[in-house]
């Protein structure tokens, strides 16, 4: 038996021919389809389920979040802003089988939040900008929007669907999930602009219901808008899109149902001592 | 911040772990080449009509890391399966490298051939306590050097 040493050969059958670099183009690509995919799927679950969560579960999903106004303000500041709330609540139809509540927070933000199960949360930055009661109003009336719609719900599980999503897909604690995470903790839930709209045109309904009129509807916005390289405004701006747009959706929709603009009532904040 | 670090470990495993790969594989074609006249088999026996003067245990090893790219690459190939291309190179390279050290290794004798070769792999990380590190792969190649009578 003779050894023949074998032929130079450049071909190597041992290991794929792909370019590393194309593989990974292809596998990240598969990746983010099947994770935008599973968050459409999900999503889509999410709102289809809402309608059916009774509201007695929306309380206790609620509850989770209590600590967002764990510290809330209390005292006559409260009872004032409690009062025109009760006043707004009174008109929202149908009646929530629970009376909605509000709280609050002591924060440098322009902002407010809508918790599931009928908390909402206030940051007084905003009522110390705000320069008319109606417009204070309004941005309650567009919280009390957001409950009745069950915006919060339905955001609320299209986040936690997205970081089950990712979580499953990319591990515990991956880099998704940790840039969620504080959001879902202080509850700024992102809204669609249709979402918002919806919430507008209750804000909308029950201040002129309240007042009888509906002027300072579009006041916060308009102070949005002009001001919106602020950064103190940056906040509400980012879970809330275009101000502009919306103060001229508001416009339209007074104009269409030709509801009357009166005067406004004052506002200070903080209150005098009387 | 972690992103950045991520990235950046990415990035410095490609190019730095391309390099090496392309460099070692030019290399083993090399020295392939080399010890093309010294053949290692299987066979347990030495083949008919040849008479051994002088045999020994001749054995190479060898141990390579992955870099950070190709577990990357790997951990995105665990999701959808298929061929673990990543690593292929890797197991490539540590086994023909094992073979060129123990056949340099059969040189000392001036052997005619390597009989009853084997090859063997082991993966060096596991159980060694940092969970999902960086595999590092051991390739250790043994066998017969035998020298024939003339």
């Amino acid at each position: 038996m003779e050894y023949i040493p074998p032929e130079d050969s450049d071909v190597n059958h041992n290991v794929s021919s792909q370019h590393p670099l194309s593989e990974v183009s292809w596998l990240l690509g598969g990746l983010v389809v099947l994770l935008l995919a599973s968050y459409l799927i999900l999503g889509l679950l999410v709102d289809l389920i809402v309608p059916y969560v009774p509201p007695s579960t929306e309380a206790t999903i609620g509850k989770a979040f209590q600590a967002v106004y764990s510290d809330e303000l209390t005292g006559p500041q409260k009872q004032r802003l409690e009062a025109l709330f009760a006043g707004l609540s009174q008109h929202v139809d149908p009646a929530p089988e629970q009376p909605y509540r509000v709280h609050i927070v002591e924060a440098d933000q322009v902002n407010a939040l809508a918790i599931p199960g009928g908390d909402i949360v206030l940051f007084s930055q905003l009522l110390e900008e705000a320069e008319s009661e109606n417009e204070v109003a309004m941005v309650l009336g567009h919280e009390i929007g957001h409950l009745t719609h069950r915006h919060s719900l339905r955001s609320l599980g299209r986040t936690l669907v997205l970081m089950a999503v990712s979580d499953i897909v990319l591990g515990h604690g991956n880099a998704v999930s940790r840039v969620m995470m504080p959001g879902l903790n202080s509850l700024q839930l992102n809204f669609s602009r249709s979402q918002e709209t919806d919430a507008d045109e209750v804000g909308l309904q029950l201040l002129n219901a309240y007042y009888g009129h509906a002027a300072g509807a579009t006041d916060f916005f308009e102070r949005l808008s002009q001001n919106s390289q602020l950064s103190k405004l940056e906040s509400y701006l980012s879970t809330h899109p275009d101000p502009a747009a919306r103060v001229q959706h508001l416009k339209d929709l007074i104009q269409e149902r030709d509801l009357p603009l009166q005067e406004k009532t004052p506002w200070r904040w903080p209150q005098e001592k009387s | 911040m972690e992103i950045i670090i991520f990235l950046a470990l990415i990035g410095v495993g490609y190019f730095f772990g391309s390099q090496a790969e392309k460099k070692h594989f030019s290399e083993l074609g090399a020295r392939e080449k080399e010890m093309r006249d010294l053949p290692g088999v299987s066979f347990r026996s030495v083949p008919a009509g040849k008479e051994v003067e002088e045999a020994i245990l001749v054995t190479g090893n060898v141990v390579i890391a992955v870099d950070y790219f190709k577990v990357f690459v790997a951990g995105l190939r665990n999701i959808f399966g298929g061929r673990v291309s990543s690593y292929e190179s890797l197991v490539d390279r540590a086994r023909r490298e094992a073979v060129l050290r123990m056949k340099s290794e059969a040189r000392i004798i001036n052997a005619d051939m390597i009989i009853s070769q084997r090859i063997e792999t082991s993966n060096l990380s596991e159980g060694a306590g940092r969970g999902g590190g960086a595999p590092s792969i051991e390739a250790l190649a043994y066998g017969t050097a035998v020298r024939f009578r003339k």
